[in-house]
């Protein structure tokens, strides 16, 4: 299952491919049990998704045309990396007026890249630099 | 001359215009406010004359102009509606279909939908905006129906109250699971109490079955927090508009809301955004467009960003749009454009957009018979008073009626009944399940006089729970103690509270796979139903979404229904009652009357035998005791006949005159349908009849006996009438006329002889 493409086919993968679904800590979804649970064998971070759950849905959206929704997900899997306040700290960043030049989100952009090997989320915060400039979206609103 | 002129200008002072406008003030509709119709204001449903006309250049594979606007000219949101919604590949023939074309096809049941789906990839804002303007309301409708994403319907639940009491949103989230909601959403009056809101509706979320999802909304930061804390599952508080000028109002842009759709999907948390007519216009940047363009670009926006589904529908706005001319029309044809563009589709009947329950009760109509991904994006699942978003469409006081629209549109709105006992049962346990984590989880103690409060009450001005400080502390002991969905699943699991926790763990274990995430998924049976497992696919009668035998049966049982046997064992319980008060000797065969100076009282077969009260509830004893009164009074001797071959009463009245030696006579129903009667007249041309027997008083009857007198003296008195309201009479007893009478007619005997009886009345001996 690993090496092929999953289509709408093979969905719901939790119920046709229980066995391929691994959590963020690589934990598979087998160990996931309520038992395994109540013996403290398991943490917040074995229920995260996967980058590779993540790319599997894109696959399957992809499979049935919604594309937008594959790239959303592709957005996702890539964000699994950061952490939490990195993803509000961008987020802040990319509200209108936050980043007070284009320099500030290509350094974002940059970080992304570098940092957490990000190459989608880089490119999208390089693409809304460009555009904020254009709609002169760098100016303090408060 | 004088005298009149002034006495006219009296009267027109009094009274200077038709007091039915009175009437009319009165209503509650009058309560609403309707706007005139003004595009340059932005109050313009479908069409302003600042709308673009639809149009897209494509040269070398770029966009060069789109709605006419260069990319020069173009705000943030056609740039991100260029860069990410239109796809160039099927764009030209996509825009080459003439609006009307396009509009036909979407209610053409041959077309089918993931045609129509693949064309609305690379169709501008404008376009979606005509297309569907082309279709009246019944055609929005139809194409609704046939578009939208999931086969199977849905529904959402508002879980809140006024005072933010956990143990009420523990008692009423389980409430709602069992009602059947597929979702609920909580919220809170003071937004520090998002982590106790949180914790007590995830708790009463899963009693009785796993698989509801929940959010909680608040501000973004801390409903990630929640969200990644495992507590809820989806999200819908990402709200986009479709003017530049109010996204930057909104505090956003379409990157900055992009980022946001993403970051759900990178903690597994389902989300949908919000948009929806009149938000522009509220927040005072129009543009002078008209609301369905805007939603158009709207929606084309979320589609671009990658959410998975909306909800829209006018969501705050619909009140405002519902003010304008064709403005429900036009919350329609946005609905319609979300699922044209393949979003899931909550369709908004969320904020109550009406005081007139005849307009909120049009409105959802559609979208019950024809289905919906979730028919309401939060139907109030108590009460008015007590939801937190502001009343609904429908909420606690009006969820019967909702059941009820199900059972006579035999249509499923994804809600089932629940019976007296079942409630108490599920308030309980989730009130017993929330106490002991609480107490487990050492966030707070709940004493059981505060559980006995909010276990029976219909809405928090019947408790005596927290105070609202106490609730502070708790959310505030949750987030800091970093509780997470699995402490409180652990503690569940020791509390013995095993189903509960299992539930729990279900849904926190399918967000590793992402399963959810995709487009309008929902849980059912531990099952993930999308529109990938579950597509709608309408081709006309005998396809889509279709009732289940089980699932109608689910529908038809409301509470308290009527049948045979149980008129047939109130009329027991009554019998009893008449055998202290009466008592029939059977005299035999009655005889033709040779006094001038009786009158007949002619009862049907089951009066008194099968049937001993009347619809107003007198007992028959009575009835016959006031008539004979009456007779008395006038003078005349009482006699009373059975008649076995007739239970109508024209024929039971017409068959005691003839016998009657006065030629008057009185044909009385058990179920207390009475007429006065003439010999020589035909059937149903009477003296005088009393159809509204629940109306019918004992003095009525009394009078009944006297006028008879005065008919067979041929004085004719003034009619008997039996003054009414305005009841809807058929709604309140046509169910029970119809049992009882069937008992009647099961009883006549055609041929059959009638009966002298005498009657003793055992209450009025000593009289």
């Amino acid at each position: 299952m690993n090496k092929k493409k999953y289509t709408y086919k093979d969905y719901p993968i939790s119920e046709k491919y229980p066995e391929t679904v691994k959590a963020k800590s690589k934990k598979p979804l087998s160990d996931l049990t309520i038992e395994n649970l109540i013996n403290e064998k398991l943490t917040m971070e074995d229920f995260r998704i996967s980058e590779e759950s993540l790319i599997a849905q894109a696959e399957i959206a992809e499979s049935i045309g919604r594309y937008s929704l594959a790239k959303n997900f592709r957005r996702g899997a890539e964000m699994v990396r950061l952490p939490q306040n990195e993803i509000f700290e961008i987020y802040e960043k990319l509200r209108p007026g936050r980043a007070k030049s284009k320099g500030e989100l290509i350094s974002i952009a940059r970080k992304l890249k570098e940092k957490y090997h990000a190459l989608i989320l880089a490119s999208f915060v390089e693409e809304a630099a460009d555009i904020y400039e254009k709609r002169d979206l760098f100016n303090k609103r408060y | 001359m004088l005298s009149v002129n002034l006495l006219i200008m009296k009267k027109t002072l009094n009274h200077n215009r038709w007091k039915r406008f009175d009437d009319w003030d009165n209503r509650k509709l009058r309560l609403d406010q309707f706007a005139e119709e003004d595009d340059l204001n932005g109050f313009v449903a479908f069409k302003s004359r600042k709308d673009p006309s639809p149009e897209l250049t494509i040269k070398n594979n770029k966009i060069v102009s789109m709605d006419g606007k260069s990319p020069k000219e173009f705000d943030i949101i056609d740039h991100y509606i260029a860069n990410y919604h239109l796809d160039i590949t099927v764009a030209k023939k996509a825009m080459e279909f003439s609006s009307i074309d396009l509009a036909k096809m979407l209610v053409d049941i041959n077309i089918p939908r993931e045609n129509l789906i693949k064309i609305a990839r690379g169709l501008t804002p404008a376009k979606l905006a005509d297309v569907v303007s082309h279709l009246n309301s019944m055609e929005i409708a139809f194409a609704f129906s046939k578009m939208h994403a999931r086969k199977t319907p849905g529904n959402q639940a508002h879980v809140t109250n006024a005072k933010d009491d956990p143990l009420q949103l523990a008692a009423d989230a389980a409430v709602a699971v069992s009602l059947g909601f597929d979702e609920i959403e909580t919220t809170m009056r003071v937004s520090d109490n998002s982590w106790s809101n949180a914790l007590a509706c995830a708790v009463g979320s899963s009693i009785g079955k796993a698989g509801t999802l929940f959010q909680c909304s608040s501000e973004e930061a801390e409903e990630l927090a929640i969200g990644m804390a495992g507590f809820t599952s989806y999200a819908e508080t990402v709200s986009v508009y479709g003017t530049e000028s109010a996204f930057i109002d909104g505090d956003d842009t379409p990157w900055s809301k992009a980022w946001l759709t993403s970051a759900y999907a990178s903690r597994g948390i389902k989300m949908r955004c919000t948009s929806g007519a009149a938000a522009e216009l509220l927040m005072g940047f129009h543009e002078s467009k008209s609301l369905l363009y805007l939603e158009s670009r709207c929606l084309c926006l979320q589609r671009a960003i990658g959410a998975q589904g909306t909800q829209n529908g006018g969501i705050d706005g619909a009140p405002l749009a519902s003010s304008i001319p064709g403005g429900v029309r036009e919350l329609m044809a946005e609905n319609l454009i979300a699922v044209w563009l393949d979003l899931e589709c909550a369709t908004g009947n969320d904020a109550r957009h009406s005081e007139s329950d005849m307009r909120v009760a049009a409105k959802v109509l559609p979208f019950l018979i024809g289905g919906s991904d979730l028919i309401c994006s939060g139907f109030g699942s108590i009460l008015k008073y007590d939801n937190s978003f502001n009343p609904s469409s429908f909420n606690g006081e009006e969820l019967e009626e909702f059941l009820v629209l199900q059972r006579d549109f035999e249509a499923d709105g994804a809600l089932t009944s629940l019976e007296d006992s079942q409630a108490l049962d599920i308030r309980n346990r989730a009130l017993d399940a929330y106490s002991f984590v609480l107490k487990d989880l050492s966030l707070g103690k709940i004493s059981e006089d505060m559980k006995t409060s909010v276990l029976y009450a219909s809405g928090s001005n019947d408790t005596k729970t927290f105070k609202a400080r106490d609730v502070g502390k708790i959310s505030e002991k949750i987030k800091s103690n970093k509780i997470t969905i699995l402490e409180v699943i652990k503690s569940l699991y020791k509390g013995g509270y095993k189903n509960e926790a299992k539930n729990l763990f279900f849904l926190t274990r399918l967000k590793t796979s992402g399963d959810y995430l995709q487009t309008s998924a929902i849980i059912r049976n531990n099952k993930i139903t999308s529109a990938i497992n579950d597509p709608n696919e309408y081709f006309g009668p005998g396809t889509g979404y279709r009732l289940s035998d089980k699932r109608r049966e689910e529908i038809i049982n409301i509470r308290s229904l009527l049948n045979r046997d149980e008129i047939i064992r109130a009329e027991m319980v009554h019998q009893k009652l008449e055998n202290q008060s009466i008592h029939y000797k059977s005299l035999g065969f009655a005889k033709l009357g040779k006094k001038n100076n009786e009158i007949i009282v002619g009862v049907s077969p089951a009066f008194g035998k099968k049937i001993f009260q009347t619809l107003a509830g007198h007992k028959l004893s009575e009835v016959l005791y006031n008539l004979k009164a009456g007779i008395i009074r006038g003078g005349y001797e009482f006699r009373l006949v059975r008649f076995k071959h007739t239970a109508d009463t024209s024929f039971l009245g017409l068959s005691a005159a003839r016998l009657s030696g006065s030629g008057i006579g009185i044909g009385l129903q058990a179920k207390g349908t009475a007429v006065i009667h003439q010999k020589d007249r035909l059937p149903h041309n009477n003296l005088e009849l009393f159809s509204n027997a629940p109306l019918t008083k004992l003095s009525h009857y009394e009078l009944m006996g006297f006028n008879s007198t005065q008919y067979a003296k041929e004085t004719p008195p003034e009619p008997v009438i039996v003054p009414t309201k305005g009841e809807a009479l058929g709604a309140r007893f046509h169910t029970r006329v119809a049992l009882t009478y069937a008992i009647e007619t099961s009883l006549i005997v055609k041929d059959e002889n009638p009966e002298e009886i005498l009657p003793t009345f055992k209450d009025y001996q000593n009289e």
